[in-house]
């Protein structure tokens, strides 16, 4: 059963791959010149270019790029001289954890939500939630993380200035996670905690209000569904609790459309990431890829959109995983 | 003379909708005592429904008791407190829906959805529940208790999933019972068991039901009293069987005369027989039209995940062979999954069979695949009348063109000049008001929808027409006309058909023979009499052992 | 509940209403139906102020993105930086930004380029994303298997960094950034064209149609897609919203519109260096616009949706 869902996946991840690289070599520039530096001549740019691999057709270029890909080489950046697989892997964690924790903050505002305007369905309260996600959905990241730092940063001063994941009198906690507030806490060091935890704050409130209205939207229509329902009709005259119809019968059977927009909003969430972390100077591997692009530098895009795309892949396989828990149904229909 | 048990006294019910409130029903005056079976006949619209929800306050947010009272043992119901509806609901007064299937919270298990209804009403602690259960699902006639309490809902058939209703609205002995259509939907012959069931246990335990049905076979059949409702009025009320017998309202007449019994035929479903069908029908030449022989349909079965597996087919149609003559009405009956729609959609070349040959006039009509059979000269030969009859008609069409579009895409000498007149007659051919002819299908009745799906099918002449479960959706007074127009427009134009449906009693009206059709095969075929009255197939027997009669 | 209820009600009750076999008033069909459309429309717009607000809106909008240009205060580009950074005032409504140009004059003129990107945009998923829809969704099999998978792989990548790469690779350009935007946008119009056909497939007025001599794709076009609109128009109202953010989004970190050109996107990029100086204008007033004209457009669609299927509402 799984193992058939691991197999569905094969598709998309081979078409990603293919993407990616038809997509990073046909950025404009010349990787070989930018490498070999201004003063170099024409040949030295021809042995550059050779060692590089560019120089044989694409076809082969292709073969070497899956090969290495195998390998876990993702070649070097032109930016940073680093190899990219270790770029990305220092940025990774701390993209994670901000969306990770917008998604958390999301769910922990838009599932009540949804429900409370599910129960009380063209009332004052139903069109209060509904104004109030459809405004945080429709309001660009970038202005909303601009509006917090300027209330919060500027106006209040409660939150530092908008710049990493740690202000610079703090010392990054040993790696362990690669989450600063989980690693500082681990190390005991709950200051340290507290001040990753200060500066995680606004960005990850930025992307949870975008995140809000997808989630909020699908929890009011699912639930208004299933307590439109026969099962729920039933229930209620054999004289079942409201309470129990509302969290057992109605919330549980919402919870599956719900899950499978889990992933768009995902997707979403990555993609918003690239701009909170810029307002924001958080050294995720969004910002590292609004750099990459602008100095097509290839080896760097391409790992980053691969990154990317293979996560959601994944996370879509764990949707589908946890769907099939979820969902007795599943397993019989296909 | 005491207060009844229950007392309904000129309940009005409204409902605020988009256009603006609409008064459900109105004026309904139901009395019933312990131990009393009381039925609540209707058509759709009837509003015998509405009726029965607002004894539980089930109305929604919309509906509302606008006048009279509801009295439950000395408990006034119509304006009930929160806490009283709650010792009420399930526990006083208990209800079985139609849909089983859906009736039951899909992703909870059976056993679960039961001990729930016991823990709430404190008919059973955590640690009896289980025990309990397992009492309740005996008690129902479950023998697999151990799966049934751990299954799903999807898990169990439609029957299985009725008696788990019947069990939780039984779990703590409620008082009342009020059963809303409980056998819509399932096969005849579950049908029978599950009612036998009700009505057992009801009669053991002395409850009072109620029991809301359109089908007056089955009011009469199980039922001490009748309520009969038309447009949210009670037009007829009785204590007694006298209601089939001696019906005083010219509704319950038109009902009981709509009605198809054992013996009924098609010209006596309305009071008055009409004109065209006065002269009795001409014997059918024995000209072959149509022959099936060894009709194969296989499908592939999907495994989990989508892929295609080796050697996991299923026989929708299993080797079907039958013959049609030129003006006959041949009857197709079987319970739903037998195949039988499946054979009507290869025979009219809408999916391609997988072995087999279909000659039709002589010609296999088979080997031209359905994608090019549309080009076929013998297109407009074969025709179909569809069960649902607002599913078949787009909704963004009118009814003229509707009609119009078999003649504007078959039709080789089409003339444009003609086209209104022709379909002018075809609205008439089939009684379709002409002032209608413009409208969209949400503006018609049912019956008029059904009217333009006919006249559709027989624009171009057909020579044989399928009509799958044409009067499955529609009300018995309505499927009275339809199935009389049938019977005209075959003896009008000779026309041939092949009648599919569920209801032996429908067929047999209109065929001069039956087929009975069971796991994609034919297991019994003879003229409609001797079927009827000397079935060999067990299967036949069941089936018609199983239908509610009215009184004979 | 209430809901199921309601609606087996009102069907059962336009039954009645409408049968002269069981009643008798038959009424002119025409008018009739006119007066019930308009009736019902109302109706909804009355129960839900909202979409009433969105309508007018809308239309604000459109009016200022044609108009916008003749009659704004000051030229949006000309600069003078005698002027720059001075708050809101009479005369400059919405304040100057650092090189002294009106903020109010650039937000104003910008309506037509950001609704015209937005526009465009859609359109083209629209048409791309609804053939393949419609495709895939009515002969199934191969046409299926193939678009559903063009669908997953776009969709396999976060949206809004394939656009980045996209305007990347060809070029920084504005009509590159249409062409981005339009290719995200296509697998939510393939989704939905998709699961329209998919359940009207399965009506049997197809399988009339075809019996009437309706070839396939005949069947396809002129019965099927007409009755998928409606969910169409919807998925396109709010498409209309998310294009115009991403298309700010991308102008934002540097692709696509160039300065000096007015577009909300780049005119929030050019003040968040000021924000934490304090000269918040420069953000504040591009930025609700931008945000009113998505809101606008997803209310919009919520509108469209509530006319079209009250059930579906979500």
């Amino acid at each position: 059963m799984i193992g058939q869902r691991i197999l569905l996946a094969v598709p998309s991840l081979i078409g990603v791959i293919v993407v990616a690289f038809v997509l990073t070599r046909s950025l404009p520039g010349d990787p070989a010149v930018y490498f070999a530096g201004i003063t170099a001549d024409e040949e030295s740019i021809a042995q550059i270019r050779e060692q590089l691999g560019l120089d044989k057709s694409i076809f082969h270029q292709f073969i070497v790029y899956c090969k290495n890909l195998t390998q876990g080489n993702l070649g070097v950046s032109l930016n940073t001289g680093q190899s990219v697989a270790s770029e990305l892997s220092a940025r990774f964690p701390a993209s994670l954890e901000l969306t990770l924790t917008g998604l958390a903050l999301a769910l922990m505002a838009a599932i009540p939500l949804g429900i409370l305007a599910a129960v009380n369905p063209n009332t004052w309260i139903d069109h209060l939630c509904r104004i109030f996600v459809t405004a945080g959905a429709s309001t660009p990241i970038f202005f909303s993380g601009l509006l917090l730092v300027f209330v919060f940063y500027y106006l209040l001063g409660w939150a530092p200035s908008p710049i990493g994941r740690l202000d610079f009198f703090y010392l990054s906690p040993p790696k362990v996670t690669g989450f600063y507030t989980i690693d500082a806490m681990i190390n005991g060091d709950f200051e340290t905690a507290a001040a990753a935890a200060k500066q995680l704050i606004l960005p990850a409130i930025t992307l949870a209000i975008f995140a809000l209205a997808p989630i909020a939207r699908m929890t009011r229509s699912a639930m208004l569904t299933a307590m439109g329902s026969e099962y729920v009709k039933a229930a209620t005259a054999n004289g079942i609790g409201r309470r129990k119809i509302i969290f057992v019968y109605a919330l549980r059977n919402a919870m599956l459309p719900l899950l499978t927009i889990m992933g768009l909003v995902f997707s979403y969430l990555l993609g918003a990431n690239v701009l909170v972390e810029k307002v924001f100077s958080w050294p995720g591997i969004g910002s590292f890829a609004v750099d990459a692009l602008v100095a097509s530098d290839f080896a760097a895009v391409q790992g980053f959109i691969l990154v990317m795309a293979v996560m959601f892949v994944v996370l879509n396989l764990v949707i589908d995983i946890l769907y099939t828990l979820v969902d007795p149904r599943v397993s019989i229909d296909g | 003379m005491a207060k009844p048990f229950l007392q309904i006294k000129n309940l009005a019910v409204d409902f605020a909708t988009r256009r603006g409130v609409v008064h459900a029903i109105d004026d309904i005056n139901i009395n019933l005592n312990k131990g009393e079976v009381i039925a609540i006949v209707g058509e759709s619209g009837s509003g015998k429904s509405v009726t029965a929800y607002s004894i539980l306050n089930l109305l929604g947010n919309n509906g509302k008791i606008a006048k009279g009272s509801i009295t439950f043992d000395g408990m006034n119901l119509e304006n009930p407190s929160a806490s009283l509806l709650k010792d009420i609901r399930g526990r006083e007064i208990a209800m079985i829906f139609q849909n089983p299937m859906s009736t039951l919270n899909p992703i909870r298990k059976v056993g679960d959805q039961l001990s729930d209804m016991l823990r709430q009403h404190a008919q059973a602690t955590s640690q009896t529940a289980p025990r309990k259960v397992i009492e309740l699902l005996h008690k129902v006639e479950i023998q697999d208790t151990k799966r049934v309490t751990n299954a799903y809902p999807f898990e169990l058939s439609g029957g299985m999933c009725q008696r788990v209703m019947i069990a939780l609205a039984l779990a703590c002995n409620s008082r009342l019972l009020i059963a809303d259509e409980p056998t819509t939907g399932l096969d005849v012959t579950t049908q029978k068991s599950i009612m036998d069931l009700i009505m057992g246990l009801v009669k053991h335990r002395n409850l009072a039901v109620i029991l809301i049905t359109h089908d007056l076979g089955m009011a009469y059949q199980y039922c001490d009293k009748f309520v009969v409702m038309e447009k949210g009025q009670v037009v007829e009320a009785c204590d007694d069987h006298s209601l089939f017998t001696s019906p005083q309202h010219s509704y319950t007449k038109k009902l009981l005369a709509a009605t198809p019994g054992i013996s009924s035929k098609v010209e006596h479903l309305t009071p008055t027989v009409p004109v065209e069908l006065s002269k009795p029908a001409v014997d059918v030449e024995k000209k072959e039209l149509l022959k099936v022989e060894g009709l194969v349909k296989t499908y592939i079965l999907k495994s989990q995940g989508g892929f295609k597996s080796q050697g996991n087919t299923f026989n929708a149609v299993d080797g079907v062979n039958f013959t049609i003559y030129q003006g006959e009405c041949v009857g197709l009956v079987g319970e739903s999954g037998c195949g039988k729609s499946t054979t009507s959609r290869l025979i009219a070349r809408l999916e391609q069979p997988s072995e087999g040959r279909i000659l039709f006039l002589g010609e296999d009509i088979g080997q031209v695949s359905d994608r090019d059979f549309i080009r076929s000269p013998r297109r407009k030969d074969i025709q179909m009348v569809f069960q649902d009859p607002t599913g078949s008609l787009n909704p963004r069409h009118s009814a003229f063109q509707l009609i119009s579009e078999p003649i504007l895409r078959l039709q080789k000498d089409f003339n444009k000049a003609n086209l209104k007149d022709q379909v002018y007659q075809l609205a008439e051919k089939v009684g379709l008001p002409l002032e209608l002819i413009y409208r969209l299908p949400h503006q018609l009745s049912g019956g008029q929808k059904a009217r333009v799906g006919i006249a559709r099918a027989i624009a171009l002449n057909p020579k044989l027409l399928i009509l799958d479960e044409p009067t499955s959706a529609l009300d018995v007074s309505v499927q009275a006309i339809v199935l009389q127009l049938l019977e005209h427009l075959r003896r009008e134009h000779n026309l041939s058909y092949l009648f599919v449906s569920h209801d032996l009693n429908v067929v047999r009206m209109l065929s001069q023979r039956i087929l009975v059709m069971q796991s994609g095969k034919i297991v019994e075929s003879g003229e409609t009499a001797e079927v009827m009255s000397k079935p060999k197939h067990l299967f036949t027997k069941t089936l018609l052992a199983a239908i509610p009669q009215l009184a004979s | 509940m209430g809901d199921l209820l309601l609606n087996k009600n009102m069907v059962r009750n336009t039954d009645t209403k409408l049968d002269p076999e069981l009643s008798q008033h038959s009424q002119n069909s025409a008018t009739s139906e006119q007066h019930d459309w308009r009736q019902q429309t109302w109706y909804i717009l009355s129960q839900n102020p909202i979409s009433m607000f969105s309508i007018v809106l809308f239309l604000i909008f459109i009016l200022v993105g044609i108009t916008g240009p003749f009659w704004v205060p000051f030229d949006p580009i000309a600069s003078d930086t005698s002027i720059a950074l001075q708050a809101p005032s009479f005369l400059h409504l919405f304040g100057t930004d650092h090189l002294g140009r009106d903020v109010f004059s650039r937000v104003v003129v910008a309506t037509r380029l950001d609704l015209w990107i937005a526009l465009s945009a859609v359109s083209i998923s629209a048409l791309v994303g609804t053939s393949l829809g419609c495709l895939a969704g009515y002969f199934g099999g191969w046409y299926d298997r193939i678009i559903g998978r063009i669908a997953d792989t776009i969709l396999a990548f976060p949206l809004f960094v394939l656009a980045m790469g996209i305007v990347a690779v060809l070029g920084n350009s504005l009509t590159n950034v249409i062409y981005a935007t339009a290719l995200i946008n296509i697998p939510f119009f393939i989704r939905v064209a998709r699961a329209e056909v998919t359940i009207q497939r399965n009506h049997q007025y197809v399988q009339a149609a075809l019996l009437s001599g309706n070839t396939h794709l005949r069947t396809l076009v002129f019965h099927i897609f007409p009755n998928c609109l409606p969910a169409l128009m919807v998925q396109m109202s709010l498409n209309m919203g998310w294009a115009i953010l991403n298309a700010a989004g991308l102008s934002f970190i540097g692709l696509g519109v160039r300065p000096p050109v007015a577009e909300w996107g780049i005119m929030v990029a050019e003040g968040a260096n000021y924000i934490i100086s304090g000269e918040w204008w420069l953000v504040l007033f591009p930025g609700l616009i931008l945000m009113l004209a998505v809101f606008c457009f997803n209310l919009l669609g919520d509108a469209l949706r509530d006319l079209v299927d009250p059930q579906k509402r979500t």
